[in-house]
């Protein structure tokens, strides 16, 4: 019996995602829609698992964890990379890491809601319309406006094609990015502080790593204009909580857009949730029937390939050859 | 004593937009905040007033309410037509009616926020996240999906363009569209009746008129597929109310986001408020910083033009400039003799 788990399938669609009837006989599938937190119950209900889906980073497997897993011979991800994956202790282990790809337009399409809604305060509308409350307000335009894109990668690209579409004037900054580059995707290369500076909306979109966290600090935002917005489909930690926060209550920032935190799911009580000028969304940026087809069908495949013997897609192809069978 | 009257500033930024003080000083300028319904109340409020600012269809002029103001010289509205205005009666009476140009940009925007709204479910999470929980759904992506645009003009050229730009089909039609215009405007020129079957989403960017006042009807919505989504930013008498509200409770399609009604505001208890697959937002429109600033700049600039003599720039009524009611203006003392 070939044990299959497949975690944190909170939005209960795992099943309906992929065509789970082509694993061959001899296939245990477990699917699990609740989100354990403690690692004991982690390593409880994977104690006699063989393969294990990872939905991205929700559930950790470090090296204590993996340890306690001495059945475990795939951890099939989804998502090109996770950094919630102790890749080095898996591939001692003799355990094979796969992953899938992760394209689409899902988190630029999401990014623009979020500006236009902190910008024409849309949830407040929303709510209160409900309510029986006819309130208009005067909001803010993206047309004319110059938006900053930290971060001009495969979303960011996006990001700044149609921003132009909106009639917005792309300004771009990373580390490495290059003139031409910027220019490539119809924006103009600056420095971090000329863009925070010139823009009107300043939107994130480069990668979490030790260069990025906590790149915009106090310091970054005071830098900004007082009218402009800031909008984080990134990573959490790229932004200075507490800063953004004191920023937003002083008024030195209009607002801020935000679909990720330092701890998801956001705890009840966050400060982020009593400030009127933000918008807050549960890391959606990838939560689209197209995506999670293409995660869940990706992964089916990943495993079918494992059973078969000729793993596919694999993170750490080091552990190919002393990688544990079935 | 010249008087002007801004109507249904309910931000209190009307003086703030526009230098107001550019104007002789004989020119009174007084904005109101409050809106109001009775025609008693409102003929009471602009008694006295040579130039009444309407801010959109805010404040409807029928010809009732235009009867009742024989001081009334000019009346200015923010934006390019007002169709609350009646026209015919106020040339009759004598009174110019201008425009303001005000830009179609924020009401396209407001219908990608809108669709984007409906499409990943996001009141439904935002509101999830206030109250401790997740998310609770998957979204549906516009790249790939066909967009059926009804009406190419000002806002619907504006619409057509992002929705490239989000890697849409587009399809089109409004009842002067040919498939030349169409192409223009990079879409793909339809039958109603086709565009109405095949769109992922329907949004409505047309004027109201006998044209299409009732245009989608009970038959339409039934052509539209269930996944689909209908969008209304344009006006709430395009589409049949009743039959809106009865295709959406049966689920005959997936959703309706909607900034515009048959009565506004919004009555309470109204049946739209209790759908949960219906998204309804306070007529925000084009309502943007920007567009209040060229709506008071032009109101201004209207108003100077009227007291040089000049014809302002956007007259909605041309034939009453030969009949118009003019404006009095004390004549200045004369220099005492000798």
């Amino acid at each position: 019996m070939i044990r299959i788990a497949l975690l944190d399938d909170t939005l209960r669609i795992a099943r309906a995602s992929a065509d789970w009837s082509r694993l061959p006989a001899g296939c245990d599938l477990a699917v699990w829609e609740d989100h354990l937190a403690d690692e004991d119950a982690v390593a409880e209900r994977l104690r006699e698992v063989d393969i294990v889906m990872a939905l991205r980073e929700r559930t950790p497997f470090p090296r204590a964890l993996l340890e306690r897993l001495p059945r475990l011979k795939l951890i099939a991800s989804a998502g090109r990379r996770n950094a919630a994956i102790d890749l080095a202790a898996c591939t001692e282990l003799g355990i094979t890491v796969s992953g899938t790809a992760n394209t689409g337009r899902s988190a630029m399409e999401l990014t623009f809601w979020l500006m236009m809604a902190v910008m024409r305060r849309l949830p407040a509308h929303h709510q209160e319309l409900r309510g029986g409350v006819w309130r208009q307000s005067v909001g803010d335009q993206l047309n004319g406006r110059t938006l900053g894109i930290v971060g001009l990668g495969y979303i960011g690209a996006q990001v700044a094609q149609v921003g132009r579409a909106f009639e917005m004037t792309p300004l771009a900054w990373s580390r490495h990015l290059t003139a031409e580059r910027a220019a490539e995707h119809g924006a103009r290369r600056v420095e971090l502080d000329e863009l925070l500076a010139q823009s009107d909306v300043v939107t994130l979109h480069c990668q979490l790593n030790d260069a990025s966290r906590g790149l915009i600090g106090a310091r970054e935002l005071a830098l900004m204009k007082p009218t402009a917005y800031l909008v984080n489909t990134a990573r959490g930690p790229i932004v200075d909580q507490a800063a953004l926060v004191a920023a937003l209550e002083r008024g030195a920032i209009a607002g801020a857009g935000l679909d990720v935190f330092d701890e998801e799911p956001l705890p009840p009580g966050t400060p982020l949730a009593a400030l009127d000028n933000v918008v807050l969304t549960p890391h959606l940026g990838g939560i689209t029937t197209d995506r999670y087809r293409m995660y869940y069908g990706e992964t089916l495949e990943n495993i079918l390939a494992f059973l078969a013997d000729e793993p596919l897609r694999v993170m750490n192809p080091e552990v190919l050859p002393r990688r544990r069978g079935l | 004593m010249i008087r002007v009257a801004l109507l249904d500033d309910y931000q209190n930024i009307a003086l703030k937009m526009a230098d107001w003080h550019t104007l002789p000083d004989d020119v009174q300028v007084q904005a109101f905040q409050d809106h109001l319904t009775d025609p008693d109340a409102i003929v009471a409020r602009l008694r006295g007033f040579d130039i009444v600012m309407a801010m959109r269809e805010r404040t409807p002029f029928p010809r009732a309410l235009l009867e009742r103001l024989p001081e009334l010289k000019c009346l200015s509205s923010a934006g390019v037509r007002n169709a609350a205005i009646d026209l015919e009666a106020a040339t009759a009476l004598g009174i110019l009616v201008c425009g303001a140009y005000s830009s179609p940009a924020p009401t396209a925007e407001l219908t990608w926020a809108i669709i984007l709204s409906m499409l990943r479910n996001v009141p439904a999470e935002v509101q999830a996240v206030r109250q401790g929980r997740w998310q609770t759904g998957l979204g549906v992506e516009l790249n790939g999906k066909t967009l059926g645009l009804l009406g190419a003009g000002r806002i619907g050229t504006r619409v057509a363009r992002v929705a490239r730009a989000f890697e849409m089909r587009v399809l089109a039609w409004s009842p002067h569209l040919t498939p030349e215009r169409a192409r223009e405007a990079d879409a793909e020129y339809a039958s109603l009746d086709d565009l109405l079957r095949a769109a992922d989403v329907v949004t409505i960017h047309l004027k109201l008129g006998e044209g299409t006042r009732g245009l989608l009807g009970a038959r339409e919505l039934a052509l539209l597929r269930p996944e689909a989504y209908l969008v209304n930013t344009s006006r709430g008498p395009i589409v049949d109310e009743a039959a809106l509200v009865e295709a959406l409770r049966r689920r005959s399609f997936a959703g309706a986001a909607l900034d515009v009604f048959d009565e506004e505001p919004l009555p309470a208890g109204h049946p739209l408020l209790t759908l949960d697959n219906a998204q309804l937002t306070p007529h925000l429109g084009g309502h943007t910083h920007d567009n209040r600033r060229r709506g008071y700049g032009g109101t201004l600039e209207n108003i100077k033009a009227l007291l040089e003599g000049r014809e302002p720039e956007l007259v909605f009524n041309p034939e009453v400039l030969p009949r118009r009611r003019p404006l009095a203006r004390a004549v200045p003392a004369a220099p005492p003799a000798g």
